[in-house]
């Protein structure tokens, strides 16, 4: 099916794209890289060419310039790369049913995905739980005497990675899951922007039915779950990790109740309680509006100022 | 008095005259000899001088700081020394003990001799009396402490509006010096020396005496005047002690006295006693001054409630060593910006030069001292830039000097110096660093409250700092002053905080690990907040840090490995701490747990906590609910579905629509809970409206499922085809409900190709694969079989290699072995066994290396050697190569040792050689095994069919057994119309010689069911 033989980009080539009503992109490109990540409107630029119908092909510079930019090894620059994640992979998603190539798309994807395995040397992450019969370092028992501690296998959080040469589309989920893993181990330094746009494609990927037309929008994928545990691991951060952002809860909040309504579309048993705590994580967090929220680390304040 | 409450008044005098008589008190005046009054007088000199203005007694004390007037009352002056020297004593050595006792005079002093006491002046007090006095305070009552003044340096102006100044001692600015009395301390000077008046008074008890013994005139005398009772009292009583009275009488009642001596002599022993006792107990209490010390300062933070009046609660104001100053006049200089002049103000107004600090240290310590308070007051006022000013004059450094220095002194004083008195030096000295470590926080607070957040987390771990460098081994349970635990509570609590706010991820990970893996002697609530936190920074931030240092790690002790692991035991730390009852319940923390526990499919570890939640905290029904779906996404269906039939009894909540939903989902896995499954998928879509419209789809694709799966046992062939048309029907209107949804597509796929419905089934595979962008291993094989069935073998053969293009090696197995069997249907021997060969290595190599945990699509369904050798052997036996299938056989038999299908396989072998009865035995062995094992069913079948008519009706039930089981297994109609043709029945034969055929025709060469 679909196949990619990507060599080498040359990375010298700036791609000649015209963003609307804005610089040309190569001179957007060689802004500071600060600029890159932060500068919305660049960003929003960046972002709509992502979303062109005709994006991800071979050719696609704009593919090619992130190809590149992730292979220069340096974190700011791959920051930037995943900061357009969202777009990308959310475009790739929907668009891999329809047949057409987006080999550029793949390219990047690939790159991510060879390097968070090199990173992770192809291990998986595995999940023991503590036993709390058992001291651990945040608490302790009187049974410490006890010689050995047979604990319950480890369940597999993250699973091992294969190198891959080209993306099979058996294994698609797989190499999405591993970049969004990326993305969410670099949440905290990414732009809120990036992540809003993250959750708008939460919606769509979980079928959301639109209000305003409706009409179906089209974009509906299977959600694996090698796919849906990272979701549900940034659309969890977007909506209680620290650095509040107002704007962000709003756009994470509706796509956490779309992945919990998908999750009861599938019947989903470990999605069903991931997304519906979330929900009721995120209503009492927002039903507080921070106000009646007691700061415990303020001191008693008296009228009378004793020694 | 007494407020004229008369039935008060009352109450009292009768007590009044009980307590004189019991303790003989009017026995003191005439037997008592102040023994040791000489002794008293040296320790603490003090004495009676004089009369005020208004002819009361006056006793003072050398260095003059407490006056006391008593002009109404006859209590002598011996009496009266007596309780001062107490009241003195008790007082600078204020202990437990000694505050007792100090209760007790002042029970006597308001309770018996009302009124008695008429001024008392405080001058000239030391700091120690300054920091009693709040406290002494609060065991007054109103009127009393109203009585009591306390005076500044201008105190002459108030004495001398008292006390005449002839009578007023010249150290406490009056003319008096009593030179030809060795000073006026020791003058005794009064009217109580003038023999005269002295005579007069005693007279004067004494007539008193006679007419309250006389019970009928008390009785008349309380009954006569009931409301004046405390008046006419008063009045003689005034008359009488006046000493400017010039009224003299002779005494009727000393004829008394003798006898009434004798009584009241006996009565004062007990008294005595009594008074030995307590001089005792301040003899201990003066050596245990330490703790009492430290139990003042905490009284002193719990009980602010001053005298009304005095204080106004909606004025500011400083409270120190007793005193209280509004703080007005300090707000007023921090106004004009002047620090310094604030700062002089605040000392003076609350004299913050106290003899400890004096001893301890140098002047800096009063600064700090009036800089932290300062900075708090503006930090209380919300200005928290002024705050920061006046802060930044605070060396922290200086008071950890100081605290370490004053625990270094601690340490040698059990052995040598004596305990009390580095105790309270330490005491004093922790109070001074809690000042500047307060500071120091509320410094971090007020950058906070700025936005300048690195600041503020710097200024907050330099608290901490300072706190470590303290107590270096951590900090006591006791022996902490209290305000000070306040403060590292708060410092540990904020600095995460802090550093998440700053957006400074790893120092917040630090900042929370070191709050709670060294000792801060933090309370549980504070504890379980910052586990929470913690535990949804862990959870949410998405930053990963690595496991804590080797430093922390406890041997044996669990460490988690990464933040997952980490969130995961705090959270369920807390969730203990909840049952324990150690904390107050908390239901975020267990949808924490659920998300976490969720998210690394660790649900059956989160059954057993919602197991153990204690009841009452979470409705049952959202208990058995949530344990419903935590059981079964571990698979454990049985148990979920029994805690869903719990929840979805009538009296419960029989409507839900989720718990309906997941019932019918684990029903349609199971042939036998099928019909049970369509009941739930029929509720479910009952009430799939409102919010819930969008769930009617799932209930009826469930259905689907369901009814598809119950017509598998249907009976009867009319029951079964009704079964599956309706599944079809539910699952193509879901399809119309969730165009976009493949699995549906699958589902009719699945459903149309066991009907044997090749083209409609085909054409859903097709679809499923584009919709899925041939994502999906089971898609390609649902393709390939239904190519398969439709008997186009090199098409079904291209998709397959297609979908092997797709997949990654260890996903490959079923896709390989459904190759080599394709590659058998179309007699292509050779390249079956290279498929097989290839599949062997591959599957040999996976079970080597244990494969890649949960990599796998198709993880149910994998491919395992056992399989592989067993296909071989069947190829082999097609192609009568016994040897080489024997061994192939016998690899099998080595990794499953009883198998129906080894056997049958066995018993095909000697058939096709013709060894019949081996065949046989062989066949009904399985059968053993196996009861249903169909294959087996129909050879036996088969082979007796041949062993003439008389075996025909065994082999016939044989295979119309078979065919119950798998109605459309083509072999078993092909033999029953073999059978019925041998029986003579040709009609029956041809027709299920049509079934035969039709079947073979539309055979796959797996069944389908095999894909899920």
């Amino acid at each position: 099916m679909v196949r990619f033989l990507h060599q080498s980009h040359p990375s010298h080539r700036i791609p000649l794209l015209h963003l609307p009503g804005s610089l040309p992109l190569p001179l957007l490109l060689r802004a500071p890289r600060l600029r890159l990540l932060h500068d919305s409107h660049v960003a929003s630029g960046i972002s709509s060419l992502l979303r062109r119908p005709d994006s991800g092909a071979v050719s696609d510079t704009l593919c090619a310039w992130l190809y590149d930019t992730f292979h220069t090894c340096e974190p700011d620059l791959h920051l930037v790369v995943l900061r357009f994640l969202p777009a990308l992979a959310g475009v790739y998603l929907t668009r891999a049913a329809l047949n057409k190539p987006l080999a550029g798309f793949e390219s990047v994807l690939l790159a991510i995905y060879a390097h968070e395995t090199a990173s992770r040397g192809g291990q998986a992450v595995t999940v023991s739980i503590p036993d709390l019969a058992h001291s651990s370092i945040y608490h302790e028992t009187k049974h410490t005497a006890k010689k050995r501690v047979h604990r319950a296998p480890p369940g597999s959080y993250l699973p091992s990675l294969e190198p891959f040469g080209t993306v099979r589309s058996t294994r698609r989920a797989r190499i999405v899951g591993v970049a969004l893993e990326l993305y969410y181990s670099k949440i905290s330094e990414i732009p809120v922007g990036s992540k809003i746009e993250f959750c708008e494609f939460c919606e769509i990927w979980s079928g959301r039915e639109s209000e305003i037309e409706g009409e179906r929008q089209k974009g509906r994928i299977n959600l694996p779950w090698e796919v849906l545990q990272p979701v549900l691991r940034i659309v969890g951060h977007c909506l209680m990790g620290p650095g509040k952002s107002e704007e962000l809860f709003k756009a994470a909040f509706p796509a956490c109740k779309c992945l919990h309504a998908r999750a009861l579309k599938d019947i989903n048993p470990k999605a069903i309680l991931a997304t519906g705590s979330l929900l009721k994580l995120a209503e009492m967090a927002g039903g507080d509006n921070s106000s009646d929220v007691v700061d415990y680390t303020e001191i008693s304040m008296s009228n009378v100022i004793t020694m | 008095m007494r407020d004229f409450d008369l039935m008060k008044a009352k109450d009292m005098f009768m007590k009044y005259i009980k307590w004189r008589e019991e303790f003989g008190v009017d026995a003191i005046s005439k037997e008592f000899k102040y023994e040791e009054y000489e002794e008293v007088k040296k320790c603490y000199p003090h004495g009676f001088h004089g009369v005020d203005r208004y002819g009361g007694q006056f006793i003072s004390n050398e260095s003059g700081w407490l006056i006391l007037i008593v002009p109404r009352y006859p209590v002598l002056p011996q009496c009266f020394n007596k309780t001062a020297n107490f009241l003195v004593q008790g007082m600078s050595q204020f202990s437990k003990p000694a505050r007792y006792i100090f209760m007790e005079i002042q029970k006597i002093d308001s309770s018996y001799y009302p009124e008695t006491l008429h001024q008392l002046y405080i001058i000239n007090a030391g700091s120690g009396f300054k920091v009693l006095w709040k406290a002494i305070r609060a065991f007054l009552d109103a009127r009393t402490l109203a009585k009591i003044r306390v005076l500044g340096t201008d105190y002459k102006t108030s004495l001398t509006e008292a006390i005449d100044p002839s009578n007023l001692p010249s150290f406490l600015g009056g003319d008096c010096t009593c030179s030809e009395s060795g000073g006026c301390l020791f003058s005794d000077k009064g009217p109580w020396n003038d023999p005269e008046i002295t005579e007069m008074l005693q007279g004067m008890l004494y007539t008193e005496e006679e007419q309250k013994d006389g019970p009928t005139n008390a009785s008349n005398e309380n009954s006569a005047f009931p409301g004046d009772t405390d008046n006419v009292r008063y009045n003689d009583v005034h008359n009488i002690t006046s000493p400017t009275d010039e009224i003299v009488r002779d005494s009727p009642g000393r004829k008394y006295v003798d006898k009434a001596l004798l009584q009241k002599i006996q009565a004062f022993e007990p008294v005595l006693e009594d008074a030995e006792e307590k001089i005792r107990m301040l003899e201990n209490a003066l050596k245990d001054t330490k703790l009492d010390r430290l139990g003042l300062e905490m009284s002193e933070g719990e009980s602010p409630d001053l005298p009304e009046g005095e204080n106004d609660p909606s004025a500011r104001q400083f409270v120190a060593n007793g005193i209280s100053m509004s703080t007005n006049e300090v707000e007023a200089k921090l106004d004009e910006g002047n620090i310094q002049e604030a700062e002089s103000a605040l000392r003076d107004g609350l004299s913050l030069n106290f003899e400890v600090s004096v001893k301890n240290d140098t002047l800096s310590n009063y600064f700090q001292e009036a800089r932290a308070l300062l900075g708090k007051l503006e930090y209380q006022r919300g200005n928290v830039e002024g705050a920061l000013r006046v802060f930044d004059g605070i060396d922290l450094q200086a008071a950890i000097q100081r605290m370490q220095h004053s625990l270094g002194d601690k340490q040698p004083s059990k052995k040598g110096r004596s305990r009390s008195e580095s105790g309270s030096a330490s005491v004093v000295s922790q109070h001074a660093t809690n000042l500047v470590l307060e500071a120091i926080y509320l410094k971090a607070k007020s950058l906070q409250k700025l936005g300048k957040l690195t600041e503020a987390a710097q200024e907050c771990r330099s608290v901490l700092d300072a706190v470590e460098k303290i107590f270096s081994d951590g900090i006591p349970d006791v022996l902490v002053e209290n305000k000070l635990q306040e403060t590292v509570s708060h410092a540990v609590e904020l600095l995460p905080e802090l550093w998440k706010q700053a957006r400074c991820y790893p120092e917040a990970m630090s900042a929370y690990r070191r709050a709670l893996l060294s000792q801060w002697n933090l309370d549980n609530d504070c504890c379980a907040r910052i586990q929470k936190a913690f535990a949804i920074f862990l959870l949410y931030s998405g930053v990963e840090v690595g496991p804590p240092s080797l430093a922390v790690q406890i041997d044996g002790s669990y460490v988690p490995k990464n933040n997952l692991e980490e969130a995961i035991l705090l959270l369920m730390i807390l969730m203990r701490k909840f049952y324990l009852g150690k904390t107050k319940w908390d239901p975020t923390v267990l949808e924490h747990l659920t998300y976490a526990l969720s998210l690394c499919s660790q649900t059956s570890v989160l059954a057993k906590q919602l197991e153990e939640v204690m009841p009452g905290e979470i409705p049952r029904i959202d208990r058995w609910k949530a344990m419903a779906l935590s059981l079964s996404g571990t698979g454990q269906n049985n148990s979920a579905l029994d805690l869903l039939k719990k929840s979805l009894h009538k009296h419960e909540e029989p409507n839900d629509i989720t718990s309906l939903l997941l019932a019918a989902k684990i029903c349609s896995e199971n042939v036998f809970l099928a019909a049970e499954g369509v009941k739930y998928a029929r509720n479910a879509i009952d009430n799939a409206h409102g919010p819930n419209e969008h769930l009617k789809g799932v209930g009826l694709r469930m259905l689907g499922l369901c009814l598809g799966k119950q017509a598998k046992i249907s009976s009867s062939d009319f029951e079964r085809s009704r079964l599956l048309s309706e599944a079809l029907k539910s699952l193509d209107s879901a399809l119309a409900l969730e165009p976009e949804n493949s699995d549906l597509m699958y589902e009719l796929g699945i459903q149309y190709a066991e009907h044997r419905n090749l083209d409609a089934a085909l054409r859903y595979a097709k679809q499923y694969l584009d919709a899925t962008g041939g994502s999906m291993i089971r898609g390609w094989r649902l393709l390939a079989l239904v190519l398969s069935a439709q008997q186009r073998f090199s098409e079904a053969e291209v998709v397959t290699d297609a979908a092997l293009d797709e997949t990654s090696k260890w996903d490959q197995g079923p896709l390989l072995r459904m190759k080599a069997k394709l590659k058998i249907s179309q007699s292509l021997h050779k390249d079956a066994i290279e498929t097989y060969r290839y599949l062997l290595a591959l599957v040999q190599a996976q079970r080597k290396s244990h494969g890649p945990l949960g990599t796998t699509q198709v993880e149910d369904d994998n491919i395992n050697e056992y399989e592989v050798w067993h296909g071989l052997a069947q190829l082999y036996s097609i192609l009568s190569h016994w040897k080489d299938a024997e061994i192939c056989l016998e690899k099998a038999r080595t990794l499953k040792e009883y198998s129906a299908e080894i056997l049958h396989t066995e018993g095909v072998m000697h058939q096709k050689q013709g060894h019949i009865n081996e065949a046989l035995s062989a066949y009904t062995n399985a059968l053993l095994l196996e009861p249903k094992y169909v294959p087996s069913k129909i050879l036996i079948g088969s082979v007796l069919s041949k062993m003439g008519s008389k075996m025909l009706p065994v082999a016939r039930t044989l295979l119309s057994d078979a065919l119950r089981i798998e109605p459309t297994n083509y072999m078993a109609w092909y033999h029953l119309g073999m059978v019925h043709k041998d029986d003579g029945r040709i009609a029956d034969a041809v027709d299920c010689f049509q079934a035969a055929s039709m079947l073979k025709e539309s055979e796959p060469i797996e069944s389908f069911s095999i894909i899920r």
